[in-house]
């Protein structure tokens, strides 16, 4: 075994994993089944009138990529899946997309609820958007 | 006689369509007969303002997933649109999801642009956290028109 041998086998099998660990998605490393995070979201569209909506996630769906739409649908009530980080980056996206929803939308309020796993408390991240 | 014997597809359906028009399903809500609906499964809650709605939650059926959305509150009751949409993978519990197994959650994303992201910086708060004056953000909403922006 080379030198070369030895870097590449470091960086994929350990540098690449560790730093998608490290990420908190993990999605460089092996986590088949390993995660049981739950999530849900609240979306709510003030409008120019001062009028309070609640737009379901799954109304979103369609604006966002075939991959988000599906972890969006059902999402207004707790759902397994291991993408409260990656919805917790993008909440103002998730926000931009509902002022669409909704006519007139001036400000959208996006909630995350999640919970690293069943026996973890609630953790609540929240963006709030200025609809253009 | 000949000619009805000539004509019996014809006579058959004569004889059909007055019987068919008689038994087919009715709106008619005149007094005395109960409009013909569908019974709402879904509570209805009364509000004073929208905080006190909540959505119902999402069903399947089959592959259609059901769900409720546009919730606002309207002379005391709370109200929404019902809305349907297929799942390609399948449905269940109230979601879609995926046909085949993953090996986990996928990359971080950006949600408008289609595109898987490369790893971004975390936005994870604590309780009841704003993420207002967070940079984090791939598809920001800000008109700085910067990679990632929303475009409707």
């Amino acid at each position: 075994m080379t030198k070369v041998h030895t870097v590449l086998a470091v960086v994929v099998a350990l540098v690449l994993p560790g730093y998608s660990w490290l990420d908190g998605s993990g999605w460089l490393a092996w986590t088949m089944f390993s995660k049981s995070e739950t999530y849900r979201l609240r979306v709510a569209v003030t409008d120019r009138d001062n009028r309070r909506t609640l737009i379901n996630p799954s109304a979103l769906a369609g604006g966002a990529n075939t991959q988000v739409g599906l972890y969006l649908s059902g999402a207004e009530h707790f759902r397994q899946a291991p993408m409260i980080n990656s919805f917790a980056a993008n909440l103002r996206g998730l926000g931009t997309l509902a002022c669409r929803a909704v006519p007139g939308a001036a400000r959208v309020d996006v909630a995350l609820d999640s919970r690293r796993n069943l026996d973890a408390p609630m953790q609540t991240t929240a963006a709030e958007v200025s609809c253009p | 006689m000949s000619m009805i014997r000539r004509n019996r597809p014809l006579a058959t359906l004569l004889l059909v369509l007055p019987l068919a028009l008689l038994t087919r399903c009715t709106t008619d809500d005149s007094p005395g007969t109960a409009p013909a609906q569908v019974p709402d499964p879904v509570p209805v809650d009364e509000c004073n303002t929208i905080d006190e709605c909540e959505l119902p939650r999402s069903t399947c059926s089959d592959s259609v997933l059901a769900y409720y959305t546009n919730a606002r509150c309207e002379a005391g009751y709370c109200v929404w649109d019902q809305m349907t949409t297929i799942c390609q993978g399948g449905c269940y519990d109230g979601g879609c999801y995926v046909g085949s197994s993953t090996a986990g959650g996928g990359p971080p994303f950006d949600p408008c642009s289609g595109q898987s992201a490369s790893i971004l910086p975390q936005c994870v708060g604590g309780a009841g956290g704003s993420g207002d004056d967070d940079d984090s953000s791939v598809c920001d909403a800000d008109d700085d028109g910067g990679p990632g922006q929303c475009v409707p």
